[in-house]
């Protein structure tokens, strides 16, 4: 399984970036372009660098199903992520209201339900074995709109959706391997791989953005590994950054609300550096935490979130250690 | 970039803190999901301890992120008056 989990990360790495380079230099319709409000002439982008994730990824994971013997696993490792892709490109193309997202993003938990792949007995540190029969399946369904939700909340500059997920696949690719759970282990490499070629045209200056569709693929990825490998509290902890972000977002505007909505910005840009808000009522981002003792520019901001990504995924492994992931 | 090591410090609060809890509830409501704990009362007085527990953990988590965020905010108003 070495030479495959080598080979295909290599091969994904090298066809996410010929697609992301494609799809950069070649979209042009109005729907599919942002602005990057972030640089002083707000040039337009293109962004639908997860489809060119999700693709490259997809085709890695098809050819690992018939070069492994196939596998109901990899179904699962399939069509959640392009479920929650496919819901984030209509959200590209099209506003969508942010009471329906979170229900919409419920779906791409039904192939792991449908298989029934999991095991309700997670393994808390310090506890041991807690039986979770009833509530499991329900927590499977929140914690897609819950990651997903809080991935697509980094995605805020040039480079941070991908600095600040690649650790996480990384470490859950070492700890798959450890459990035994090779295929999952292949998939995360694939899927972070697929993110460092999207990555080579996301960096400042970005000649392409991920889209939703980029950080709703990202976040389903990580899930789906995460339940199918039982490493949902190593996960967690390695998703701490994302999470709190979200959650601070959260409490910060007083529930579900489009980020477009929102009266204060929680950063502003100056002579082309990113500095936080200095009004109280501005939400609290790790964006806005980071550049608070002074601005910075975008790479810097990037830099530090993928620092602390990092640090949380290093925190993941030493949880999973303590006896957070399980031996059934 | 001195609000990094202020960040780092956040997420390994964040994550001891978040472990104790993990710990404190599953000890709080293991006796009821594993049916050992029959009586009605103690049941739901187990369920509501453990929310509250979580619910302190995540405005504990906010204030926390919230403190940082004046406290590098004020010196950084200092710094500029210099």
């Amino acid at each position: 399984m070495l030479e495959q989990l080598i080979s295909l990360t290599v091969l994904c790495f090298l066809f996410s970036l010929l697609l992301t380079r494609v799809f950069s230099s070649r979209v042009r319709s109005r729907r599919l372009i942002g602005v990057d409000v972030h640089k002083p002439h707000r040039p337009l982008v293109p962004k639908i660098g997860g489809v060119a994730m999700l693709i490259s990824y997809s085709v890695c994971v098809l050819t690992l199903f018939i070069w492994g013997g196939g596998s109901q696993r990899l179904w699962i490792l399939l069509f959640s992520p392009l479920i929650a892709s496919l819901i984030g490109l209509l959200e590209d193309v099209r506003e969508m209201n942010p009471i329906l997202k979170p229900l919409l993003l419920l779906t791409p938990a039904l192939p792991i339900l449908l298989f029934s792949d999991y095991s309700p007995y997670p393994q808390l540190p310090l506890v041991g074995t807690v039986r979770l029969t009833i509530i499991y399946p329900i927590l499977i369904l929140a914690a897609f709109t819950v990651i997903i939700n809080a991935i697509n909340s980094v995605d805020v500059l040039n480079g941070s959706l991908a600095v600040s997920s690649i650790p996480v696949l990384v470490v859950l690719t070492v700890l798959s391997w450890m459990r035994g759970e090779a295929l999952n282990a292949v998939a995360a490499s694939i899927a972070a791989a697929s993110v460092l070629g999207f990555l080579r045209f996301n960096w400042c200056p970005a000649r392409i953005f991920a889209g939703n569709s980029g950080s709703n693929f990202v976040g389903a990825v990580i899930t789906s590994i995460a339940i199918t490998s039982r490493l949902e509290l190593a996960t967690l902890v390695a998703l701490l950054p994302h999470i709190l972000n979200e959650y601070f977002i959260l409490v910060s505007i007083g529930g579900l609300r489009s980020g477009k909505t929102f009266a204060t910005r929680p950063i502003t840009v100056v002579r082309g550096l990113i500095a936080a808000s200095r009004d109280p009522r501005g939400p609290l981002t790790l964006v806005r935490l980071a550049t608070s003792s002074s601005p910075m520019n975008e790479a810097e901001v990037s830099k530090a979130l993928g620092l602390l990504a990092a640090y949380s995924s290093f925190l993941a492994f030493v949880t999973y250690l303590l006896g957070g992931g399980r031996s059934t | 970039m001195r609000t990094l090591p202020v960040m780092l410090l956040l997420i390994t609060v964040s994550w001891i803190s978040l472990l104790a809890m993990l710990a404190a509830i599953s000890a709080i409501i293991l006796p009821l999901v594993s049916g050992v704990e029959a009586r009605l009362l103690a049941s739901v007085l187990r369920l509501l301890l453990s929310l509250t527990l979580f619910a302190t953990w995540l405005a504990w988590i906010f204030e926390l992120a919230r403190y940082a965020l004046i406290r590098l905010s004020r010196e950084a108003g200092k710094g500029e008056q210099r």
